[in-house]
């Protein structure tokens, strides 16, 4: 009976890596690291938009003065949807009516990229439909859906082939094959005599469990990557839009905040108390500012986004044909862990707070006794 | 397929909207990093700034969740968040059956040591 089950295991299997979901570990692993890489850069990237905006705010109000008062998102009733932040009284402005008209529509005159070659297709008829209640509940996914969602999905699958789990089955296989073995060797014989077989058969048992489980786990590999292939291109398309977005948020406000240190530059240099120093320090200020900008403008997220897919789909092909050939998923893994490096590195990037002296050469401005006109000196 | 091309379309019409306004506020800040004295010419070029950027904004946001409305987004992720749960289920069937060794291991190694008590006993 132990032979026909060994046969029937070995046979199912075809052999110890054929049989294994671990063999994808370390990629998998890697894959949903780049993804969680992914995740964290979009949440540092939004916290240093607010930061840079509350900097921008500073040198402004600074520099007019304006009245100011407590912005919409402050009331006690309002959601975490709005930041509660300080804002400038003066009257609102009247473009973001216009802007409520702005063609998003479908545009005609750009052409559509061809389809690539269909990788989720092949094998997709062995997938069973998943139900998932989507057409019931169509709410709108917020950005942090959506990267959570991805995120969630690689985790899920770095759980499936997660070697230390199969190591660790061995590990109290092992031990319950040796209490065995020491229980059978302390009965009085015959059973004592019969100590080898017992451990011999449990040792049996416990691997075709292990085998089991091993099997399970790669079939929900194989069926899940399959079933996942064309939501992640849909996903990976609507991440794109979705980073795209924030870097060019990024940028637009780091621009405007390089202008504002210029600004400050160009001020000191006509104030004659102000130093060197001081000067310098406000040229320092403005080269970060423009150092920030160029690493973030440096980073491509709709190749990020599509590097997410394609590393995918190779995921998808080894796992399917599941051959020990993986030099494609790694150069793909690469690609992708190269645009995630470079996401995280532009979050990383900070433009330097307001220069405290040149913070002084205003307010020392702001305080001549010439002064309707309160600011600064004329231009040469 | 025909979802990925609606995503694009929205990405390529906000693009081209937001390059046409960041032509234009490139200048308004080249323009306010040139100008040194306060007064009504850099009040308008700030008020510029700020209905420009309110514009930006909203085209950015109205693409984005044009896009995360999409019909086919909402069903993927839905989707990928089933199989999640699914696969995480069998993953701990692993992590459960070497939970049940652990237990039997530490029965087994009672067992054993009632035996050998009860052998002592006899001897004794």
């Amino acid at each position: 009976m132990w032979r026909a089950a060994v046969a029937a295991a070995v046979f199912a299997c075809g052999g110890q890596s054929a049989c294994s979901p671990y063999v994808f570990s370390e990629n998998i692993q890697a894959f949903s690291a780049e993804m969680g890489a992914i995740d964290s850069s979009y949440r540092d990237s939004e916290q240093q938009i607010a930061a840079e905006q509350r900097l921008s705010n500073r040198i402004e109000w600074m520099r007019d003065r304006p009245l100011l008062a407590i912005g919409p998102g402050c009331a006690s009733n309002a959601t975490n949807a709005t930041r509660c932040e300080i804002i400038s009284a003066a009257p609102n402005s009247t473009a973001v009516a216009a802007a409520n008209k702005a063609d998003i529509g479908p545009n005609p005159a750009q052409p559509v990229a061809p389809p690539a070659e269909d990788v989720c297709g092949s094998g997709a008829g062995a997938a069973p439909p998943v139900r998932t209640g989507a057409a019931e509940a169509p709410a709108p996914l917020q950005p942090a859906q959506l990267l959570g969602t991805l995120e969630n999905y690689t985790a899920a699958l770095a759980a499936v082939t997660k070697a230390q789990d199969r190591a660790e089955f061995d590990n109290a296989a092992a031990r319950v094959s040796a209490a065995v073995g020491r229980l059978v060797q302390t009965a009085p014989p015959p059973y004592s005599t019969a100590a080898p077989v017992a451990k011999a058969s449990t040792n049996i048992v416990l691997w075709l469990v292990g085998e089991d489980l091993d099997y399970r786990r790669l079939h929900e590999l194989q069926n899940a990557t399959q079933i996942a292939c064309e939501p992640i291109h849909e996903l990976a398309a609507a991440l794109g839009v979705v980073l795209t977005a924030e870097r060019r948020t990024r940028l637009r406000g780091l621009h405007h905040l390089l202008a504002l240190k210029i600004e400050a530059v160009n001020i000191a240099r006509s104030k004659p108390q102000v130093t060197d120093q001081a000067y310098g320090a406000a040229i320092d200020d403005a080269e970060a500012v423009a150092d920030a900008f160029q690493t973030v403008r440096a980073t491509d997220p709709e190749a990020a986004a599509q590097a997410l897919g394609d590393a995918h789909d190779a995921l998808v092909i080894a796992v399917r044909n599941n051959d020990g050939e993986f030099a494609a998923l790694v150069a793909n893994l690469q690609t992708f862990s190269r645009r995630a490096n470079d996401l995280a590195a532009a979050a990383a990037a900070t433009a330097s707070s307001a220069n405290p002296s040149l913070t002084k050469s205003y307010e020392e401005t702001r305080h001549e006794p010439d002064g309707h006109d309160r600011r600064y000196s004329p231009e040469p | 397929m025909n979802q990925t091309a609606t995503i694009d379309d929205i990405r390529r019409s906000r693009d081209a909207a937001l390059d046409a306004l960041d032509d234009v506020i490139d200048e308004i800040d080249n323009e306010i990093a040139q100008t040194t004295k306060t007064g009504p010419y850099l009040a308008q070029l700030t008020k510029r700034y700020q209905d420009l950027r309110n514009e930006y904004a909203h085209i950015s946001i109205t693409a984005t969740f044009a896009v995360l409305a999409q019909p086919g987004v909402i069903a993927a992720a839905a989707t990928l968040t089933t199989l999640s749960a699914q696969m995480q289920t069998t993953a701990q069937e692993l992590a459960a059956a070497t939970n049940v060794l652990v237990k039997t291991a530490a029965v087994l190694a009672l067992g054993q040591q009632f035996s050998d008590v009860i052998a002592n006993a006899q001897k004794g």
